[in-house]
């Protein structure tokens, strides 16, 4: 089970926002959890709905690295922990979704979020439980020609969007899978102000790939 | 097929300049990227029927 955040190393310590300083470790753990439950309610009731069909409605927030408690998680649930290697990689993550404990689970402690005041961590973290859905409504539908096609999807980003997926520590067979999640991650927050349909900024390649694969129609 | 490994940051960017990359990419097209309160609910849209 997931230590009292108080038990926490510098958890809160990493935190330096001016309306977040007040918010002891507990609060701010307790901010997490709304803040994913209020990203969960932002999106579209259909893919609410196709994630409750396959019960990956699951989402929670934690403050510790993601791989070591995730491998906790599903040791506990009978599956066999994945290489170091493939650990330490979740555990630089800052959120991550976890197929099969149909979970999506967000690290508040991550030093990404440190400089943030609380309404930018709310975004952030909400930013980041969207892309973390993208992935669970996508994975199984992208195709393995869509994974094959990550390059060429990279060159029809956004360049400051393919410059992030590419100096993140992604493998190219992931290039595919990071675009879509990003893509829906900026569709959720677009529609929350009231824009849908294509950006102008996204290629009718990308936003068709995504309206296949995540099954995007807003 | 593999699985997704995450959210990773690009390599020497912050959660801020994620957070600006997404303004820009909203005021190109005329929306306004300025952050609500983001426990308030969207006023009159479709995510307030849950």
């Amino acid at each position: 089970m997931e230590p009292p955040v108080d038990t926490v190393p510098g958890f809160n310590a990493v935190f330096g926002g001016e309306n977040r300083e007040s918010m002891n470790d507990a609060e701010l753990l307790a901010f997490a959890k709304r803040v994913v439950d209020r990203a969960w309610a932002d999106l579209p009731p259909a893919d609410r709905s196709l994630l409750e069909a396959i019960r990956a409605e699951g989402r929670d927030a934690t403050a510790r690295p993601l791989g070591a408690y995730t491998d906790e998680l599903r040791r506990s649930a009978g599956y066999a922990s994945f290489p170091v290697a493939e650990q330490q990689r979740q555990d630089a993550a800052a959120g991550l979704w976890i197929p099969e404990l149909r979970l999506v689970l967000l690290n508040v402690a991550h030093p990404s979020f440190q400089d943030l005041d609380q309404r930018s961590l709310g975004w952030a973290l909400a930013r980041v439980a969207w892309h973390e859905w993208g992935h669970a409504l996508a994975f199984h539908r992208a195709t393995s020609e869509d994974v094959s096609r990550g390059r060429e999807l990279l060159a029809l980003a956004p360049p400051s969007m393919a410059e992030n997926v590419r100096s993140a520590d992604y493998r190219q067979r992931e290039y595919t899978h990071e675009i879509v999640a990003e893509v829906y991650a900026l569709l959720i927050n677009r529609r929350r102000r009231g824009a849908t349909g294509r950006p102008p900024w996204l290629s009718t390649e990308i936003y068709e790939l995504v309206r296949r694969v995540v099954g995007w129609n807003q | 097929m593999s699985l997704p490994p995450g959210y990773l940051l690009p390599e020497g960017k912050s959660m801020q300049d994620i957070l600006r990359m997404d303004a820009e990419l909203l005021s190109s097209e005329g929306i306004d990227p300025q952050l609500p309160s983001f426990e308030e609910p969207p006023e009159g849209s479709e995510a307030d029927s849950d």
